[in-house]
């Protein structure tokens, strides 16, 4: 059995390019092959403008390769209609993103609740897996607070717990410690090292040696020009 | 379930922009408000005209002089009942009385001491002795005066008469009665100072009413001189006045409805940064374009629907509590005084389906439609704009 066949996530030659055939045309993503497998925790490194985020995005499903194949759990993305990607979006991944982009008037729960709304869950069981997702980040005594109240450190908790809610098997985070101290920052990444040791899947975009030196990740990938260069490994 | 939540999340979406969404349900409920005030006054106004005509004579035949109303010989009964066809005709006598104590404009009539009163609505009684009078309760109101007091008005000759009130009408509901004064003829031909041989106006009836054209027809090769007006031309001309003026006000508070629908168009397809924003991060986290679309559906609905039923229940309360004070001036016209005017109330479903198609539904479409070109772009997209 070869990588691919073994990887959660599967990359062959894929191309983002915004803004295709106008002046203002961007190659973010430049004929990248890779993989994840289950269970590891890969960053992909780079200065600002690598594509990382990008690359990112494809991987999480957020918007569809201009060219190339990505292939989810076995399941080419390319190929899947608008619901079931949306679908695919919703059980398989959670978001972290670098701005938290929370919504600042709902409060803590209210966020957190939100990926579950869709999906027809009794309120009585969304509110016991929320319980367990704010416990889990310490977040209980915050619950009813409105977003826009908390500190940085909080909102990036709510983001990680919005992001777990549907327990989903990859966590996908953009940039997580951008807005952080070095203790908030460390806060985190034991929050994401717990999560891997619970079997999370885990993808990073960042520029944070922090991160990427730590010994939670498994691979790194350096990003330039939307190229993936060497593969540092660890 | 999942319908419930996301209608629970656009609720939740509204309150959070309260500020913007209450100015535009204040807005969009005037519009329809008036639009609303519009259509049911011209509706009560056509029910009281045709409820009124329903008691009228088949045909009522007017003198003309040099193309103006004239009054009319009375020696021409006798002519009109040679007619075959044609039932009772009696001479009528009315008149208008402007009153410059109330400001107002009251009808006058003379009742035959002879004729069955057409007029059922009466406290009191009629006026069956000399000096006698029943008023509408318009009249009651402006001049203050009910049973047992005494009307005074002046007459011809600019002296005032004193009138014993005997009666006064009920109705609160009837265009007719209530800037009415209806004296004995005689009182009426000597407060006025008709000649005695002259009346109003001369009232057919006809046994078949298939003939009532035929009649008015032969009355007028007969006596070319008169103008005979049939019930139904009499229905037609209230129909025509009131459609026209209220089609004029139509026109004017459409374009107003269009100008609304072109804002609200705008301020959907300038769907904020924050809107944009939101859109895509629900997106990110799982939400399909057709949750986004249903929360956009409900948002726009909640919106257009609280502004359709205030509307509607503003109108209802300016025209049927409040007698369509701000309105009522514009449709009735100049012509009668109606002093604190009330109308029956009343729910006409097609006119509430057509103000509702015509206003909820737009407003609902210029939400979704813009939303949707968010929808279905990219979560990653709609973020990095």
């Amino acid at each position: 059995m070869n990588s691919s066949t073994r990887a959660l996530i599967l990359t062959e030659g894929v191309t983002k390019v915004y803004n295709p055939r106008r002046p203002d045309e961007v190659v973010a993503v430049d004929g990248v092959s890779m993989h994840v497998k289950r269970g590891e925790v890969v960053v992909l490194k780079g200065p600002s403008g690598s594509g990382k985020t990008s690359l990112l995005s494809l991987l999480g499903c957020m918007s569809r390769p201009t060219a190339g194949r990505i292939v989810v759990d076995g399941r080419d993305v390319a190929k899947l209609a608008e619901g079931v990607l949306t679908r695919v979006r919703r059980q398989e991944f959670g978001f972290i993103f670098q701005q938290y982009h929370l919504i600042p008037d709902l409060s803590v729960v209210e966020n957190v609740l939100l990926p579950l709304y869709p999906t027809g869950m009794r309120f009585s069981a969304m509110e016991e897996r929320a319980e367990k997702v704010l416990s889990k980040l310490e977040l209980e005594g915050k619950r009813r607070r409105k977003v826009r109240r908390l500190s940085g450190g909080e909102q990036q908790r709510v983001a990680v717990a919005r992001a777990l809610i549907n327990e989903p098997e990859i966590i996908v985070a953009d940039e997580p410690t951008a807005h952080l101290d070095r203790r908030l920052s460390e806060e985190l990444l034991h929050i994401l090292e717990d999560l891997n040791r619970d079997g999370k899947t885990i993808i990073i975009a960042t520029h944070d040696p922090l991160v990427y030196e730590h010994p939670l990740v498994g691979r790194v990938f350096s990003m330039r020009d939307g190229r993936i260069g060497a593969e540092d490994g660890s | 379930m999942r319908r419930l939540k996301i209608l629970e999340y656009a609720i939740s979406s509204l309150w959070r922009r309260r500020y913007k969404n209450l100015s535009i349900i204040v807005v969009f409920s005037f519009t329809i408000a008036v639009l609303a005030s519009i259509l049911l006054l011209t509706h009560s106004l056509r029910v009281e005209a045709t409820h009124i005509l329903q008691d009228a004579p088949d045909v009522v035949v007017q003198r003309l002089v040099a193309g103006r109303h004239d009054l009319i010989p009375t020696d021409l009964v006798e002519s009109f009942k040679e007619i075959p066809g044609v039932g009772e005709v009696r001479p009528r006598f009315w008149g208008y009385y402007y009153d410059a104590i109330s400001g107002a404009n009251y009808t006058l009539i003379g009742l035959d001491e002879g004729a069955p009163p057409d007029l059922e609505l009466l406290e009191g009684s009629l006026p069956a002795s000399a000096g006698a009078c029943a008023v509408g309760s318009g009249v009651s109101r402006s001049r203050q005066v009910a049973i047992g007091d005494e009307l005074i008005l002046v007459d011809s000759r600019n002296i005032g008469v004193a009138f014993d009130v005997v009666g006064v009408f009920r109705s609160e509901s009837d265009i007719l009665t209530n800037d009415l004064v209806v004296f004995r003829s005689l009182d009426l031909v000597e407060f006025f100072g008709l000649p005695e041989d002259r009346a109003t106006d001369i009232s057919v009836q006809v046994f078949n009413e298939n003939e009532v054209a035929t009649v008015a027809a032969k009355i007028k090769r007969k006596h070319p001189e008169t103008r005979p007006i049939t019930k139904s031309e009499i229905v037609r001309t209230y129909d025509a006045v009131f459609n026209w003026r209220s089609g004029m006000m139509l026109t004017v508070f459409f374009s107003a409805l269009i100008a609304f629908c072109i804002l609200a168009w705008d301020k959907a397809t300038g769907i904020s940064a924050d809107e944009k924003m939101e859109v895509g991060i629900l997106k990110a986290i799982g939400w399909g374009t057709s949750d986004i679309l249903e929360l956009k559906f409900w948002e726009g609905f909640v919106i257009s629907v609280t502004s359709f039923l205030v509307g509607q229940i503003l109108a209802f309360v300016h025209v049927f509590v409040f007698g369509a004070s701000f309105l009522a001036p514009v449709i009735k016209g100049w012509s009668v005084l109606f002093p604190d005017f009330r109308f029956v109330p009343y729910l006409d479903l097609y006119h509430i389906f057509v103000m509702g198609f015509l206003t909820v539904i737009p407003y609902v479409a210029s939400t979704i439609i813009p939303s949707w070109k968010t929808a279905i772009t990219d979560p990653e997209e709609v973020m990095r704009t």
